[in-house]
C-alpha cells in the first residue's frame, strides 16, 4: 500500500518543487535582446548619504527615529537614532564580500538574536549586489516594463523586480530553506536612491521615507 | 617666490584655524559647594523656561554631524514640551506623569513609569535642564570652568543608562546661570549636542502646551 502511494508523493512533491520556482507572470520568452542589458539598481552610482524617518516595529513594539545610510569605498553603513539624538544600532555591510556583514552597536534593549539577526538579513537584502552567472534567470513581464533576475546566493533565492527603463529596484526578496522570507518594496526615487522603502521578515518590519 | 609664500602662509594659517573653533578649555572648580549652591538658587528660582535649540547629532561612521531644530519649554515641577521642527516635525511632551509623542500628527501616549526606558529619558532632561542634579543619586557629577562658563559632567550610576550614555555634560553661564548646552557623550564617540538660545525665564507658560 505504502509502495502504491510512493508515485503519488513524489509527483506532489515535483509539483511543489516547480510551482515555488515559478514567478507570476513572468517567463524568459518576454525577454528581448536589449533589455537583457538592464541592471537593477537600488543606491546609484555617486550615492553617498541618506536620511530617512524610521518607523520600526519589532516583536509588535513600535520604535520611531532617523535612519542614516552611508555609502563610501569600504561599504555601507546604516545606523538608526531616536529623535533626540540616542543610537538604536549600528551596522555595516562590506563592499568586500568575503568580510562578514557586522552588527557595530546595538542598544541593550534591543540586544536579542532575532532582531539582530532581523536587522542583519534585511538590510543585507537591501545592500545586495546582483550577480550575472550561469546560475542567474533573467525573466521579463509581458508589458516588458519589469524585468526580474533571480540568483543564488548562499543557498537564498535572491529575486530583484525592477524597471525595465530605469533599473530602479521595486521589489526585493530572499528565500531561504527553513528561514522567514524577507522583502523590500522601494518607490518614489529620486537623486539615485529611493524615497520610500518597506522591509519585512516575519515579526521585524521597517517603514523608512526620505527626510 | 611668491607661491612659496603664499603656501607657507596658508600652511601657517591652517596650523592656527582648528584653535578658533574649540571650546575654551575648561578646569576643574576649585569651590565646588559655592557652585552647587548657585546651581541649586537657580534652579529654586526657575518657574519656566523656554528656549529654541539647536541639536548637532555627531556620528562617527559618518564624520559629519546632523543638525535639528526646534523649541523646548518646562515649567515646574514636571511639564515638558520639546519639539522638533526641522528636519522631522516631532513633538515630545511630558506632564502630570506622561510622555505624549506627536510623531507628525500620529500620537502615542506612554506612563513615565509603566517605560523605563522613557523613564530615565525623561530624568536626564529634566535634569540638565533644571540643574537639579545636585545631591541626585542617580548621577556622579565632577566640575569645571573656564572665564565663562561653568561646566558640570555627570556620570549616570545605573550601568544600564551608561550604556546608552557614557556621561551627559551641562554648560551654564557664569553671569546668569542659565543652561546654554547640554552634551550626551555615547560610547564608542558618538555625541549630542544641543544648544539653546534665547532662553526665557519664568516668562507665564500655560498647561495648555505640555497637552496635546
Amino acid at each position: 500500500m505504502r509502495a502504491a502511494l510512493l508515485p503519488y508523493f513524489l509527483f506532489t512533491l515535483l509539483g511543489l518543487f516547480f510551482n515555488s520556482c515559478r514567478f507570476s507572470g513572468f517567463s524568459a520568452r518576454y525577454v528581448s535582446g536589449d533589455l537583457k542589458n538592464s541592471r537593477p539598481v537600488v543606491f546609484g552610482q555617486g550615492f553617498e548619504k541618506a536620511l530617512y524617518s524610521t518607523d520600526l516595529n519589532v516583536f509588535g513594539r513600535q520604535i520611531t527615529g532617523i535612519t542614516v545610510i552611508k555609502h563610501d569605498s569600504t561599504g555601507f553603513h546604516v545606523a538608526m537614532l531616536s529623535e533626540l539624538g540616542l543610537k538604536y544600532f549600528e551596522l555595516f555591510f562590506p563592499a568586500n564580500d568575503s568580510t562578514a556583514d557586522e552588527i557595530r552597536y546595538v542598544m541593550e534593549v534591543m540586544n536579542y538574536k532575532p532582531v539582530t539577526e532581523g536587522l542583519l538579513s534585511l538590510y543585507g537584502l537591501l545592500f545586495q549586489s546582483p550577480v550575472y552567472d550561469s546560475h542567474a534567470r533573467f525573466l521579463m513581464n509581458e508589458t516588458g516594463k519589469t524585468c526580474l533576475l533571480i540568483n543564488k546566493i548562499e543557498r537564498k533565492q535572491v529575486s530583484f523586480y525592477f524597471s525595465s527603463l530605469s533599473g530602479e529596484v521595486e521589489e526585493l526578496t530572499s528565500k531561504k530553506l527553513l528561514k522567514p522570507k524577507a522583502e523590500i518594496k522601494l518607490s518614489g526615487y529620486g537623486d539615485g536612491y529611493p524615497g520610500s522603502l518597506l522591509l519585512f521578515q516575519h515579526k521585524l518590519s521597517i517603514q523608512l521615507k526620505r527626510l | 617666490m611668491n607661491k612659496f609664500l603664499l603656501t607657507a602662509f596658508t600652511l601657517l594659517l591652517m596650523c592656527f584655524v582648528p584653535a578658533f573653533g574649540q571650546d575654551v578649555s575648561f578646569s576643574p572648580v576649585t569651590d565646588v559647594s559655592a557652585l552647587q549652591r548657585a546651581v541649586r538658587q537657580q534652579s529654586e528660582a526657575t518657574q519656566t523656561l523656554s528656549s529654541l535649540f539647536v541639536q548637532e547629532k555627531y556620528l562617527d561612521m559618518l564624520q559629519d554631524v546632523l543638525v535639528s531644530n526646534g523649541r523646548f519649554m518646562y515649567k515646574k515641577e514636571n511639564s515638558v514640551r520639546w519639539e522638533y521642527t526641522d528636519p522631522i516635525r516631532y513633538t515630545i511632551l511630558i506632564h502630570d506623569g506622561k510622555f505624549t509623542i506627536d510623531n507628525d500628527g500620529k500620537i502615542s501616549e506612554f506612563s513615565t513609569q509603566s517605560n523605563p526606558m522613557f523613564r530615565e529619558i525623561n530624568k536626564m532632561i529634566v535634569t540638565a535642564i533644571r540643574g537639579d542634579f545636585v545631591g541626585s543619586p542617580d548621577f556622579s557629577p565632577t566640575y569645571f570652568e573656564n572665564e565663562e562658563q561653568v561646566m558640570a559632567r555627570l556620570v549616570p550610576a545605573s550601568a544600564q543608562v551608561r550604556s546608552m550614555i557614557e556621561y551627559i555634560e551641562i554648560y551654564f553661564q557664569k553671569s546668569d546661570m542659565q543652561v546654554v548646552k547640554v552634551l550626551f557623550a555615547e560610547p564608542g564617540g558618538d555625541y549630542t549636542a544641543i544648544r539653546f538660545t534665547d532662553n526665557q525665564v519664568n516668562r507665564e507658560i500655560p498647561d495648555s502646551e505640555f497637552l496635546h
